[in-house]
């Protein structure tokens, strides 16, 4: 059976902090602890891709089996339980203690060494980017270090015959369909009518006991996570400053809000 | 120290990043000295074509990666023969850019940076700048090894290009796809939307729209204005307008006279693709929505029926005045 693995990331909701939350700590980072946790954007396209895809090869007699790996706390398995009633065979959770979100050598190598010691994949699918980091480069470092190609921008992916798949990505010059013989790491980007699909409670109830399994960094690395060489390192944080005066029409009626509007800003504008 | 600039005629307007890449430069506080250029092109060109880009290079020496069809894997083996250890890799802003650059650092054992805003030398290291937490924090980076290969961030202003001088080029050709992995590619060619840019009247549509209906009309009010039509990514995401149309970070960049925003909150990842517009006015039911404070000007209201009242107004202005 070909295997598919769907790398993800939960994040901070991070349009839920305020102006004023925006502030650098003594550790480069911005405390988000105190928001809700969501899935990584493009790594939720990417996952509901990987579901659609083994859903229809199905028909070709030629399934797949799901997993799904996250580096993350124990907030992620609430995550992974989801996938799980989604159809998931292995839920995975790798635990790593220090801060990695701008250390996307050290995401690329976990991963690899997970790939490497818990069996092959046909296909590795994740998100382009993460909305914290937005290193942009976690799928193209892990097909490096795999020696696998890479497609990125990836909206759709169809199963084929013969173990294929066929890919639609979005280039500079248009949408590139290509059929490709895996193994491959695939980059979701900006794939519309992608949300994550919603298990049913009866799903949920019959997957509940099913366990997530959790490794650690050190166990996959067998040594620190110091050990991987960084490229870059994240040095000073600032606040990006966007303001503009902000003045807010809303006294009297519409048509004289109108009025104002037009008399102050548009008068000659348009 | 050298820079080898890394562009794409695939589908990409080569002179604009060149000016991008000079822009770049100027605004990066380092001296180094241009050693080539390399433009990746897909063959389409005739030779006028490439005596014409080559002419536009800002390096006398350039030299042209043919590839029939594109393919990252086998552009990749060319540029590994071709690009020096010890030098620092400009990438225009591209998909293809940020597709290779980190894939060349890591095969030349370096560092790569994407979506860079500015490099900075200090104290005989190297940093790259760069926004982080969905556009809500700049972030500096230092560049630990070399080569440092780094993809210019999108909107970066432009600037002239002064052209080497004495041009010489040389054309290597790419192999083909291994047909062995890749069985079967075809290209479907887009009409990329360039309207947003030199538009002078931009109306963004957000997902306070809430439905395809309010955004057909809402489309129809912008249209009828002369706005030049786009929108935010919950409306491209949620197939109410085409993806070409999307708005910000991920879409096109406008740089407006008017950029009305209707029924968007104003995430950053929007903003960056508006900010560069004169004067913009937002449209919200919400007083505290983040684009209040980023805004010129915001009419508290519903989009629909603000936008109307804009285009009778307007409408009425207009003929008034004959």
């Amino acid at each position: 059976m070909r295997r598919i693995l769907g790398c993800f990331k939960v994040i901070p909701d991070l349009e839920l902090l305020s102006e004023e939350d925006w502030i650098a700590d003594d550790n480069n980072l911005v405390d988000t602890s105190f928001v809700k946790s969501t899935w990584n954007v493009f790594d939720e396209s990417a996952l509901e891709l990987m579901l659609r895809l083994s859903e229809q090869s199905e028909s070709l007699n030629e399934p797949f089996s799901m997993d799904a790996v996250t580096i993350g706390d124990k907030i992620s398995e609430k995550y992974l339980k989801t996938l799980h009633a989604l159809g998931i065979d292995q839920a995975v959770r790798i635990e790593c203690r220090e801060s990695i979100q701008f250390s996307p050598e050290i995401v690329s190598g976990l991963l690899t060494e997970y790939i490497r010691q818990k069996g092959k994949q046909d296909i590795i699918v994740m998100g382009t980017k993460t909305a914290d980091g937005s290193s942009g480069k976690v799928p193209q470092l892990t097909a490096e270090k795999l020696g696998y190609p890479c497609v990125t921008q990836v909206i759709a992916i169809e199963p084929m015959e013969q173990n294929n798949i066929k890919i639609t990505n979005i280039t500079d010059t248009g949408l590139c369909i290509q059929t490709i013989c895996p193994p491959c790491v695939l980059a979701v980007g900006e794939a519309p009518g992608t949300c994550l699909s919603v298990p049913t409670l009866k799903a949920r109830m019959n997957t509940k006991a099913k366990p997530v399994e959790v490794y650690t960094a050190g166990q996959l690395l067998k040594g620190n996570l110091s050990d991987i060489q960084k490229e870059t390192v994240l040095t000073e944080l600032t606040a990006v400053d966007e303001k503009r005066c902000g003045k807010v029409i809303c006294d009297g009626s519409l048509e004289e809000q109108i009025e104002i509007l037009y008399q102050s800003y548009l008068k000659g504008k348009v | 120290m050298k820079y080898q600039i890394i562009v794409s005629s695939i589908g990409m307007d080569v002179k604009r990043q060149f000016e991008e890449i000079s822009a770049f430069i100027k605004a990066s506080s380092l001296e180094v000295e241009k050693e080539n250029t390399i433009i990746i092109s897909d063959g389409k060109q005739d030779g006028d074509d490439i005596s014409r880009l080559t002419d536009m290079a800002p390096t006398a020496s350039v030299i042209f990666v043919l590839v029939k069809q594109y393919n990252p894997e086998s552009v990749l083996n060319v540029l590994e023969t071709i690009l020096k250890k010890d030098n620092i890799f400009l990438f225009g802003s591209s998909y293809l850019s940020r597709e290779l650059a980190p894939r060349i650092a890591y095969r030349m054992q370096g560092a790569s940076l994407i979506e860079c805003s500015r490099l900075i030398s200090e104290s005989g290291s190297l940093y790259g700048e760069k926004l982080v937490y969905s556009n809500h924090m700049q972030g500096r980076f230092e560049i630990l090894k070399k080569p440092a290969a780094i993809v210019l961030a999108k909107g970066i202003g432009q600037e002239k290009v002064m052209s080497g001088k004495e041009h010489e080029a040389m054309v290597i050709a790419a192999d083909e796809a291994d047909p062995s992995i890749f069985l079967d590619i075809a290209v479907q060619e887009e009409e990329k939307e360039n309207g947003f840019e030199h538009a002078d009247f931009v109306l963004v549509i957000g997902k306070g729209a809430k439905n395809q209906d309010t955004v057909n009309q809402l489309t129809k009010t912008g249209e009828m204005l002369g706005a030049a039509v786009g929108g935010s990514r919950p409306v491209v995401m949620n197939a109410w307008m085409p993806m070409n149309k999307l708005i910000g970070a991920s879409g096109s960049f406008a740089s407006a006279r008017v950029c009305i925003v209707a029924g968007a909150s104003g995430a950053p990842a929007l903003y960056g693709g508006i900010k560069k517009s004169e004067l913009i006015i937002g449209i919200n039911t919400d007083e505290k929505a983040p684009l209040t404070g980023k805004a010129d000007v915001t009419v508290i209201g519903d989009a629909l029926q603000v936008m109307k009242a804009i285009e009778e107004k307007i409408l009425y202005e207009e003929r008034r005045d004959g």
